[in-house]
């Protein structure tokens, strides 16, 4: 599958959501595709980040700016605790779509929840390091993919993660972008 | 248990983190530190037994940072597997923390 044109769908509705470890699902899928295992890591990190993005702001619409406080910090959680127990509809979709290059591929990985969207401009912009809470995880993503494009009304993120193979090390910032 | 914590003799507080470092251990990593008075202390945080890191747990570090004695050295971040130290990297990590 590592040489081939691929699309992979998967749709989760509140039982699904409840029970889905992103980590155990990528680490199936690239397991199956010849070179893609040595992206392993963090190809699990990328889709991690955007479910949980779906989930947080887009289905339970949490506001990342209270993640400022220690008391704050700790709501937050909660609420994500409780609000995905609680949860009685809304779904998120992923959608993976892989175009081979002779040397690799792209994967294209794209997330669509229900939400009515957040304010993704606000998100790429908060930059700041200790008070930036609400950028970390898509910061991360856009460092390792190729390009990470958001629609509106943000409930929809297409991220393109490039990959070689015998290019298990992006490593030792080779390959990172600063 | 997901965190543990173990004092040594040089005025740190060790934070074991294994199996998964993310939100699902937000609480138990609070109790880890915040009997300690804030800003009297230096933390180590070992991750010799954690799988991975999400954006969550670097909140969780940030928060650690600002419950520890700063001027003294505040966290240090060690045994990291090389996939945790990117993200750190990635994070600009190594401007907040000591990774070793």
């Amino acid at each position: 599958m590592g040489d081939a044109e691929w699309r992979l769908s998967l749709y989760f509705d509140p039982a699904a959501i409840r029970g889905f470890d992103p980590r155990r699902v990528v680490s199936e899928l690239v397991s199956c595709i010849e070179g893609l295992e040595a992206h392993r890591e963090w190809l699990c990190t990328i889709v991690a980040e955007l479910f949980n993005n779906a989930i947080e702001h887009g289905l339970l619409t949490l506001d990342s700016s209270m993640k400022y406080t220690t008391e704050g910090f700790q709501e937050y959680y909660r609420r994500r605790d409780w609000g995905i127990d609680a949860l009685d509809d809304g779904w998120v979709k992923m959608e993976f779509v892989h175009q081979p290059t002779s040397e690799g591929g792209f994967l294209q990985i794209e997330v669509i929840d229900s939400g009515n969207g957040f304010d993704y401009t606000a998100v790429a912009a908060g930059r700041s390091l200790e008070r930036g809470q609400v950028s970390r995880g898509l910061m991360v993503v856009r460092n390792l993919c190729a390009d990470v494009q958001h629609s509106p009304p943000g409930n929809r993120v297409k991220a393109i993660y490039e990959w070689t193979r015998n290019h298990t090390v992006r490593r030792s910032g080779a390959g990172l972008k600063p | 248990m997901p965190v543990s914590v173990e004092e040594t003799d040089n005025d740190s507080v060790v934070i074991h983190v294994s199996g998964r470092f993310d939100y699902s251990i937000h609480s138990q990593f609070l109790s880890a530190y915040e009997s300690f008075p804030k800003g009297e202390e230096c933390f180590i945080v070992d991750l010799k037994d954690a799988e991975y890191m999400d954006s969550s747990a670097m909140g969780m570090l940030l928060q650690l940072r600002e419950h520890s004695d700063k001027a003294a050295g505040g966290v240090t971040i060690r045994n990291s597997s090389e996939a945790i130290k990117d993200v750190l990297r990635i994070a600009n990590f190594h401007r907040l923390f000591t990774i070793v």
